[in-house]
């Protein structure tokens, strides 16, 4: 088989098993504004770097859109907060469930550093490790930032005021 | 999962579950629009190492500077690339058949990053036969790989000893063919043009500008679209003209002087390749952390390179040995004109 086959079969093994991932990735922190460009230069790098590409591919595809959505705002030179543009276009038929909007709320009070890997755990469903890989840090200072992201994340949803906040995190704020 | 990481995880405003999958219309066309558009497989005697050893650096960057004290000479520097410019306008060979043969030795880092990362050194042969439309071939005959440092191979070993890389042997490859859009792109001011663009643009040489302030300003916005920092690209780019067949003598005089204008490039003075021909050396910081560096052997008397390389300079956590260690070669052996793929320049260069 020719390299070019390998590499085609390869490219295409990885497209089909994460392009859902890569897709959402963007949607989440790009809104649905024009997410294919980023979607298209995402699986352009990874067809050119295929020998590059490890096993695990969703980890590393997602460090690469990372830093596309980083270049494409920095070129564009948009400063909208993420989050708000996330929650603006997060508008859909269902009923949100009853936590959602204070806890978007305190995701808007820590800092982009922790929104980063907070997002990637629980959205994307990397673990640790995995969101290690797509931030380009060492397993250890993921896990180090991750478990201070979620304790900042916990505050924020603490200090929120009562009103918002639905009935048993309400309680357990009284008890503090 | 914690409470604040549970409600997090309900407040995602994107269902994964329900967007269209790979098999969907877009997607499809999408996937085949990023495999017509490639033409970096067309050359890929340019898989130079240095874009794996950029991946090695960032991999493990904390955004510590380079410092730009290696700026020991910068005037001697800029004197003998532009010697290098005026050489090259006169030596540059016009293409004289079908096909641009170059044969090369190579070592390419092939680095697994899973825990424990190592990296393991791949020698090969690589001959190219590729015509002016990127069709063309290219014979890669690899040796035994081997590994920077005893770190390096005792964690390969506990790996369970993977294979490393593709099996020793001969490989052809059908290149792809060059995009057709570049003399379009070429007219449009860089700073609209988007990133795949910009690659389209730049890896078709005979719509490049051939005046240095142009061609710097078209490599920034290039660099731009890549990983940082954009000074490494911009060199990996210089580089790739200055080697490129295909680059006419007035366009590779241009990236020797744009090269001459970039921070940062140490003269080393003059030095043997590793094939022992006689040459002068150039040096430039490698991605953001100050532990690699490219280094540049050419023959100042007619601009022609004789070989790249990516240099170790501080061991890290994906490969160690001393400082100095290849982890990426590129020696330029000969190279010629020839009408088929499959045959040989008969003199010597």
């Amino acid at each position: 088989m020719s390299l070019v086959v390998e590499r085609r079969g390869r490219f295409e093994q990885v497209f089909e098993e994460n392009f859902r991932a890569v897709y959402a990735y963007v949607l989440r922190r790009a809104g649905p504004a024009e997410p294919d460009d980023a979607v298209a230069e995402v699986f352009l790098v990874a067809w050119r770097r295929i020998d590059e590409v490890p096993a695990d591919a969703k980890p590393w595809l997602l460090g690469v859109a990372r830093r596309v959505l980083a270049n494409q705002r920095r070129a564009a030179g948009r400063r909208a907060s993420l989050m708000a543009r996330t929650r603006e276009d997060a508008a859909r038929p269902a009923p949100e469930p009853p936590e959602a909007p204070s806890v978007l709320r305190a995701l808007d009070r820590v800092s982009a550093r922790d929104r980063e890997i907070l997002l990637l755990i629980a959205w994307d469903g990397l673990s640790i490790e995995e969101a290690a890989h797509a931030l380009g840090c060492s397993r250890g200072a993921a896990k180090v930032r991750f478990h201070r992201a979620k304790r900042r994340l916990g505050q924020a949803i603490a200090e929120l005021e009562p009103e918002d906040v639905p009935a048993p995190a309400r309680l357990r704020l009284e008890t503090r | 999962m914690s409470d604040s990481l549970a409600l997090l995880a309900a407040a995602d405003p994107v269902r994964e579950a329900e967007l269209p999958g790979a098999a969907a219309p877009q997607a499809r066309a999408l996937k085949e629009r990023i495999l017509r558009a490639d033409v970096v497989v067309a050359q890929p005697s340019r898989r130079r190492p240095t874009v794996v050893a950029v991946a090695v650096a960032a991999a493990v960057a904390a955004a510590v500077m380079v410092p730009r004290s290696l700026e020991r000479e910068p005037v001697a520097a800029a004197a003998v690339l532009e010697r290098a410019a005026v050489a090259t306008a006169s030596a540059t060979p016009a293409p004289a058949g079908r096909y641009a043969y170059t044969e090369a030795t190579t070592i390419t880092p092939a680095t697994d990053t899973d825990e424990p990362p190592f990296t393991a050194l791949v020698p090969a042969v690589q001959e190219t036969w590729i015509a002016a439309d990127g069709s063309g071939r290219i014979r890669t005959v690899r040796g035994k790989p081997y590994f920077p440092s005893e770190r390096d191979r005792s964690r390969w070993l506990a790996h369970g000893s993977p294979p490393l890389g593709l099996p020793p042997g001969s490989i052809t490859v059908e290149p792809l063919p060059v995009s057709p859009d570049a003399a379009a792109l070429a007219e449009r001011d860089p700073a609209t043009l988007d990133a795949r663009e910009l690659d389209e643009l730049l890896n078709t040489p005979a719509f490049l500008p051939t005046d240095p302030d142009r061609l710097e300003r078209l490599l920034q916005e290039y660099a731009k679209t890549k990983d940082p920092p954009a000074e490494s690209m911009m060199f990996n780019q210089l580089e790739d003209l200055l080697t490129n067949p295909y680059v006419s003598a007035a366009l590779r005089s241009a990236a020797y002087r744009v090269l001459a204008r970039m921070n940062g490039i140490d003269l080393r003075g003059p030095m043997r390749d590793p094939m022992g021909r006689p040459g002068t050396a150039i040096d430039f910081p490698a991605g953001s952390t100050g532990d690699m560096r490219y280094r540049l052997i050419i023959d100042p008397a007619t601009g022609a390179v004789l070989a790249e390389e990516t240099l170790l300079g501080q061991p890290n956590d994906e490969v160690a040995g001393a400082q100095g260690t290849v982890l990426a070669q590129v020696v330029y052996v000969r190279s010629g004109w020839v009408d088929s793929v499959g045959s040989r320049p008969a003199a010597r260069r």
